[in-house]
């Protein structure tokens, strides 16, 4: 009697888990963390500003401190930070549900790897030639993604097929970053910040650079995400049903790794993004990737931003890369995803 | 008419490898419309491959499955979803997706990509799991289900389909004994009421003679034999396939042969 009353208290309370109110509110309250840590960030820094200030700032183009401060810094690395954590967070999310693997990231399609060997080798060999490092890592991030692709390929990608040739690729690869920073150990200070991530400078090109992946990604997930439910019923079920797994599978897989390559090119390196923010998303809001793509998405804006804010304020005026921040996040939050299981 | 037209699924000459082994070897079948066909075979005979090659999960090395007269590898994945689903023995699914989502999948096929669910979908929902008994699940999530709930479930997922064949890999595998005759009967029930072709394997030899119209016997990748039950399940058929010793008698009050196995030949 007793167990059968427990058990249905436990499905109410799934039930309430479950319902799409919870669904919304947890979203809504999200979009409220992005706005909050959007004005934080704004707000925050060695100027003393008021919410006023800003908003005058971004609206009113005159010569102020005020405006250059908000306009040529503050605004744009916010918004960079915020798309960077869009990103990742969305191809982490897409990549946990087409492998069907929970610690499946970015770095597991050779993302991390590629761009950190072409960005390490442009910051090291070629320093005279820093600008080149955001299209050389996403080229190289793209370059990587492909080999293991064609590394798994057998008539269909398999799951465990990339894992395996990311995780081969990315050793190899990352045995070349180590012997370039071996051979050149003079210069390793220019690539530290690279393979930490780090949002310093990053302004309105920036912005451009990765805004249309982030758009065109935002809307294929959202769009789509009813295919990626159905991937997750496993590749027969999801077949019968009438899903082309195969082209799915390799589609999104493609486009987890445009989002990837395009964040991690222009800030480095930022590591366990893509990680926790979609395994979070997913234990608040459940695996429906119709809420899942837009919760990891909000997440991962508030916590790039919010941690980038706090790397650049609290050593202030020295600044800490934010992938130091959020690795230091990310970890114990990891640990204690693994004790759950 | 062409012949072609009752006979809904029509397999020649079916070849399939899994790397060096050969796992079929020259399959034909026909399985006629509006009727049960069970596949039964000792394990390791290519029964789940077959069903596998009949649904198009997998392509054979050669030969052609042609579903309504056209092959049903050059048919899109979803033309061939609204005519046939598919019931396959592994399952996976996130656990909190509830009932009512999971069954909903079963409208996938019948969607553009770009629309909503529509009042008929939802009826249609509604009515896949009012005939499998589970309307009153509906909001409860997969991880809280029994096993036989979740078959059902998974049941009344591919009846979203609504489909013309249902393809069914051991769909009594993990039920007792009561939930296995419970979803044979809904199966029957389906195939005279909605007169939808069933295509499954099952390991129960008698429940096979008892459900099906016609079952088909495969042994070491190759068609043993096709026919009614009575044909087909024979003292001899047991001992050549199944390498056992049985009793057959027809039961008059069930109208199939029931088999009991004495010793291992």
């Amino acid at each position: 009697m007793v167990s059968w009353m427990k058990r249905d208290k436990e499905i109410k309370r799934d039930d309430l888990r479950t319902s799409s109110l919870w669904k919304f509110l947890v979203i809504v309250t999200f979009v409220f963390l992005v706005v909050f840590a959007f004005i934080m960030s704004n707000l925050m820094g060695s100027m003393k500003l008021s919410v006023s200030d800003i908003i005058k700032a971004i609206m009113v183009a005159d010569g102020t401190p005020q405006r250059l401060v908000i306009w040529n810094v503050r605004l744009p690395r916010t918004i960079v930070a915020a798309l960077v954590g869009i990103n990742l967070a969305l191809s982490g999310a897409i990549l946990q549900g087409v492998m069907r693997n929970p610690l499946a990231d970015p770095g597991i399609i050779g993302i991390s790897a590629g761009a950190g060997i072409a960005g390490i080798f442009i910051l090291i060999v070629l320093p005279q030639y820093q600008s080149l490092v955001p299209p050389f890592a996403f080229i190289g991030a793209m370059l990587a993604a492909m080999m293991i692709y064609v590394l798994a390929w057998k008539g269909g990608i398999q799951p465990l097929r990339v894992v395996l040739a990311g995780v081969a690729v990315s050793a190899f690869l990352g045995a070349g970053i180590s012997a370039l920073l071996v051979f050149f150990s003079d210069r390793v200070h220019g690539a530290l910040m690279f393979m930490n991530g780090g949002l310093s400078a990053r302004s309105w090109p920036q912005v451009s650079m990765i805004l249309p992946y982030t758009v065109f990604g935002m809307a294929v997930s959202f769009l789509f995400a009813e295919k990626l439910n159905i991937l997750m019923l496993g590749d027969d079920t999801a077949r019968g049903l009438g899903l082309n797994v195969e082209a799915v599978r390799l589609g999104f897989t493609a486009i987890a790794a445009l989002l990837a390559a395009s964040a991690v090119s222009v800030v480095g390196l930022l590591g366990f993004v893509g990680l926790i923010i979609p395994h979070s998303a997913r234990l608040i809001i459940g695996s429906d990737y119709k809420y899942l793509f837009p919760a990891s998405a909000l997440l991962g804006a508030s916590l790039v931003m919010s941690s980038d804010t706090f790397a650049r304020t609290v050593f202030s005026p020295v600044e800490i890369p934010v992938g130091i921040v959020m690795a230091v996040c990310g970890v114990p939050f990891f640990l204690y995803l693994l004790r759950r299981e | 008419m062409d012949i072609s037209s009752t006979l809904v699924i029509k397999a020649s000459n079916i070849v399939a490898r899994y790397k060096n082994k050969t796992v079929i070897e020259d399959i034909s079948l026909e399985i006629p419309e509006n009727k049960i066909v069970s596949i039964i075979g000792p394990n390791g005979s290519g029964k789940t491959t077959l069903l596998k090659v009949l649904s198009r999960n997998f392509k054979p090395g050669s030969g052609h499955v042609l579903l309504n007269g056209r092959d049903i590898f050059t048919i899109p994945y979803k033309s061939v979803a609204k005519q046939m689903a598919v019931l396959s023995q592994s399952h996976s699914s996130p656990g909190d997706f509830t009932v009512r989502q999971l069954v909903s999948f079963g409208r996938y096929a019948h969607r553009e990509w770009w629309k909503a669910m529509t009042e008929k979908d939802y009826n249609i929902v509604e009515w896949a799991m009012e005939v499998t008994e589970i309307l009153h699940l509906s909001n409860r999530k997969i991880s809280t289900l029994s096993g036989g709930e979740l078959q059902r479930a998974r049941m009344a997922m591919c009846l979203a389909q609504k489909p013309k064949i249902l393809i069914l890999d051991e769909p009594t595998t993990f039920l007792d004994i009561c939930h296995q005759l419970e979803l044979l009967e809904l199966i029957y029930s389906l195939n005279k009421k909605e007169g939808i072709t069933v295509v499954m394997v099952l390991h129960d030899i008698n429940q096979a003679a008892r459900y099906s119209d016609e079952i088909i016997v495969i042994k070491d990748g190759r068609k043993y034999m096709q026919g009614s039950p009575q044909k087909v399940i024979t003292s001899n058929m047991l001992k050549e396939v199944f390498n056992v010793f049985a009793y057959v008698s027809n039961e008059e009050y069930l109208g199939c042969p029931v088999f009991y196995p004495v010793k291992m030949a």
